[in-house]
């Protein structure tokens, strides 16, 4: 019997050889969470490499099988008995024991709830058949002759058999036999003999390690090591920890962090620049505040009717801009590829306002010509910061915005907000979609990409809920759609732009229900300090390296010349006619 | 004392300097052949040529007359012929508005912007042609990889004259920007080209350093700028000031400089008066099918 039985845990080690190095490295307190996990099965094979491991295991078992909790000595003798003999044995002393068949009325009743039990245990929690003939028999007898049974021996094969050919059903009778015969290794042997076998490893080759290698075991009678597939059919089982709930959030809670490894890293001469909506200030703030080097292309310059507001929040003086159709025409329009037929909006008094950003100075332009060169400057510093920045951080904010019909120029607010008329274009609410956001955030990519190939983005979703809705339905809806949107589109983007744009989760930080919303203040949308600070922890884990980094910073910056190139026809066509052309000196020598 | 001619187009006068800085004991007459006064100079030319021991001359086509390559080798015998310095990868927005024998005027000479050409066939308002002067679209239209074409045409062109430009080269990238427009080098250039010529023609010795010219000829005519998103990439400082002919009129306060809004607006004052065969020209044509599906609204 004994022999059996370890043959079992045996076999229930080699399936779980994998998870072994894992397990190890886990937190143990967590119990209930690697129970969920795992399974029991492995949980309790693997649980001999843990003291802590087999005191919560043998507790839990008192509370499941006696209802209380273990006494000092009864827990010193189970978990000797588990470590050392295996999980069975514990198992069998507690589901043996005078108090489970007091509770149970009598041996024979408490022996029959054993055998159940282990029955189900063995079949899957199949119905066993009547086993009051095995219950009068001693304990060891009464096992093994459960082990033997067909119904047991059929079910095991039927595991290894999937386990290590892939297919369901369709054991063959040899390792049915092997198994009744000389327990599971026996007909892991067995399968390991036969053709389906041998084709399932070569198909799965590549994954490996599928295959684990385990201890020679059968060495012992002369025969090669067995390999032994581990769980090929369940693809989450052996997975990292943050790929799990329980061990990923529930166990860290609000602490929880949860970006993987970021691609790259910013040294402190770096520089960083950012834009989104309001929550991208808090990004640019800290950054600055850390001591990295924050990119400001655009300062007051003195000018008058420019007033020295909206300065160093973000690299130019842009304001908040919270939707990627906006960040892509504010591209275009620096680079002169798009002009607004709208170019002001009137304010109070007479006075003027840029549309595309128009609270960035309070009351607005004392005249249209100051409003324009205003802008000019602005552009200019817009494509500094495109050009000269080593990463770009865009926050998403809104799906809901302000489109011209006219021209399509989209607006940070409706006009009505901060306008005292209705512009001629008449600008009308618009609602982006998934794909009208991944196309805007795509389109934008590929322009600023072109200027700044070596750039890497960090893309984020604002956490903070929309302050106010324009679609007749509750803020709350909108809100979650909007930022469902904005989370899917950047999903969508960071998976095409693989190794040049990668996702930032504060909004995961703040939202998440690990945190319990403790991270809003009492108006459930502003973030709180404590919220920025936890975000930006994880932000400088993962991308701030303390380091400096003599690189020129500014990516087209070349001291070396550009590498040879080979000239086409009309490059030589071109040339030749230079070298024909007459100057034109006698403009001022005839 | 040794004679020397030199004839030739703008760089010859260049040329003749260095030679006048390397060669002992000698004089040098140098002659730009260029129509306007090509015949109030021909007695000068005509007698110092005559009594020249050496003649330098670009390769010029006989409706050059007198100073054709080939009526100077038939009156004078050997003539040492001078390669022409051609390199836009400075300025590559650099271009000629030519049609036939006609050279359509610019507010810089007959140097044109290949951008604001393009974008006034294009129907471009004026004012907003100064936004198109940026990083991304010299990125479409190519401008980042003119260096190292030009440089690859201007070696092999060198070579084809015999010239191997290759020890003087580091020397004119270490200058910085050495050309005032493409076809208008620096001294340093033309200083260093005279040298090449001098050492093949058996004036100077092979070690002789490259002379510095303190007189730069083509300084007078339009310099052309290397933009700034250009010249970073070339680890250079750049500008959008435009350089036209001539020297300032210090008594009437005026300059010789105007920055690329004026050059646009003056560009566009002149364009009316250009007919459209000037801008089907290739570079003007191809520039145009760069621009057009970029530009969003009026």
């Amino acid at each position: 019997m004994d022999g059996i039985k370890k043959k079992i845990n045996i076999a229930l080690l080699k399936l779980s050889v994998n998870k072994w190095d894992l397990l190890k490295e886990l937190d143990v307190s967590n119990i209930d969470g690697l129970i969920t996990r795992f399974g029991w099965d492995e949980i309790l094979a693997a649980m001999v490499a843990s003291e802590s491991y087999l005191t919560a295991a043998v507790k839990k078992l008192y509370t499941d099988i006696l209802e209380r909790e273990a006494d000092p000595d009864g827990l010193r003798s189970h978990i000797y008995a588990y470590g050392i003999q295996g999980w069975r044995v514990c198992l069998q002393g507690l589901l043996g024991s005078d108090e489970y068949r007091d509770r149970k009325g009598g041996k024979d009743a408490a022996a029959k709830a054993v055998l159940t039990a282990m029955w189900r245990d063995l079949t899957d929690g199949r119905d066993p058949p009547d086993l009051d003939e095995l219950a009068s028999l001693p304990w060891t007898d009464a096992i093994d002759a459960l082990l033997s049974r067909q119904e047991v021996a059929a079910h095991q094969s039927g595991r290894l058999w999937q386990r290590l050919t892939g297919n369901q059903g369709g054991v063959p009778e040899t390792v049915i036999s092997a198994f009744t015969r000389a327990g599971p290794e026996e007909a892991i042997r067995a399968i390991c003999d036969l053709p389906e076998f041998e084709h399932f490893v070569n198909r799965h080759r590549a994954k490996l390690p599928f295959v684990v290698a385990v201890p020679p075991v059968g060495e012992a009678h002369g025969r090669p090591a067995v390999p032994v597939l581990s769980d090929t059919l369940n693809p989450y089982k052996g997975r990292p920890p943050h790929t799990y709930w329980n061990s990923g959030v529930a166990v860290s809670g609000a602490e929880t962090d949860p970006m993987v490894g970021a691609p790259f890293s910013i040294s402190r001469t770096d520089a960083i620049a950012t834009a989104g909506s309001c929550f991208a200030q808090h990004l640019s703030k800290s950054l600055a505040a850390q001591g990295h080097r924050y990119l400001v292309t655009e300062q007051y310059h003195g000018h008058p009717g420019v007033a020295d507001e909206g300065y160093a929040v973000y690299p130019a003086r842009f304001g908040n801009i919270y939707t990627a159709r906006h960040l892509l025409q504010l591209f275009e329009r620096a680079y002169g590829l798009r002009v607004p037929q709208s170019d002001y909006w009137q304010g109070e008094e007479g006075r003027f306002i840029d549309p595309f950003r128009p609270r960035i100075q309070e009351g607005g332009f004392p005249s249209i010509e100051t409003l324009l060169e205003d802008r000019e400057r602005h552009y200019r510093a817009v494509r500094q910061m495109f050009e000269q920045c080593r990463v770009f951080i865009f926050t998403l904010g809104l799906t809901e915005t302000w489109i011209s019909p006219v021209d399509g120029s989209v607006y940070p607010l409706a006009p009505g907000v901060v306008a005292s008329r209705v512009p001629d274009d008449d600008p009308q609410f618009h609602n982006h979609s998934v794909g009208e956001v991944s196309s805007d955030l795509d389109r934008f990519l590929a322009l600023f990409f072109e200027v700044n190939p070596a750039a890497q983005v960090i893309l984020t979703v604002s956490p903070v809920p929309l302050i106010a809705t324009y679609e007749d339905r509750h803020v709350l809806v909108s809100t979650v759609a909007s930022k469902s949107i904005l989370r899917a589109a950047v999903d969508e983007v960071c998976r095409r732009h693989d190794g040049k744009v990668t996702y930032f989760p504060s909004y995961e930080i703040i939202t998440g229900p690990q945190s319990a919303a403790q991270y809003y203040r009492e108006d459930l949308r502003e973030v709180t300090e404590e919220g920025v600070a936890f975000v930006m922890s994880v932000f400088g884990r993962h991308f701030l390296s303390s380091g400096l980094d003599d690189a020129p910073i500014a990516p087209g910056a070349a001291s070396e010349e550009p590498a040879a190139v080979e000239l086409r026809e009309e490059d030589i066509a071109r040339f030749s006619h230079f070298v024909k052309v007459v100057c034109d000196e006698e403009a001022i020598l005839g | 004392m040794r004679r020397i001619a030199v004839v030739g187009r703008c760089q010859a006068a260049g040329i003749g300097d260095a030679l006048m800085h390397m060669v002992d004991d000698c004089e040098v007459h140098s002659f730009v052949a260029q129509e306007s006064y090509r015949d109030r100079m021909l007695p000068h030319a005509q007698k110092a040529l005559a009594e020249c021991d050496l003649i330098f001359s670009h390769y010029l086509y006989a409706d050059h007359g007198f100073y054709s390559t080939e009526n100077l080798r038939k009156e004078f015998g050997e003539v040492i012929l001078i390669p022409p310095v051609v390199f836009s990868g400075f300025q590559p927005d650099c271009i000629d508005l030519i049609v036939g024998h006609s050279s359509h005027p610019s507010p810089l000479g007959s140097y044109h912007s290949a951008i604001v050409a393009a974008a006034y066939s294009l129907d471009v308002p004026s004012d907003r042609v100064e936004t198109l002067f940026n990083k991304f679209v010299y990125q479409r239209l190519g401008y980042y990889q003119e260096f190292a074409k030009a440089r690859t045409y201007l070696h092999s062109s060198m070579k084809a004259f015999g010239i191997d430009i290759s020890g003087e080269w580091p020397d004119w990238v270490k200058s910085g920007v050495f050309m005032h427009s493409y076809n208008h080098p620096k001294p340093i250039v033309l200083a260093s080209l005279a040298k090449l010529l001098a050492i093949k023609a058996g004036l100077v010795p092979a070690d002789t350093p490259t002379p510095e010219l303190g007189f730069d000829f083509l300084s007078h005519f339009p310099i052309w700028p290397v933009y700034p998103e250009l010249a970073q990439a070339l680890g250079t400082k750049g500008s959008y000031t435009f350089k036209k002919a001539g020297t300032p009129v210090l008594i009437e306060g005026t300059h010789t400089l105007m920055g690329l809004r004026e050059f646009v607006q003056k560009s566009y004052e002149l364009y009316g008066d250009v007919p459209q065969e000037a801008f089907d020209l290739p570079v003007v044509a191809k520039t145009r099918e760069v621009l057009a599906p970029l530009l969003i609204g009026s």
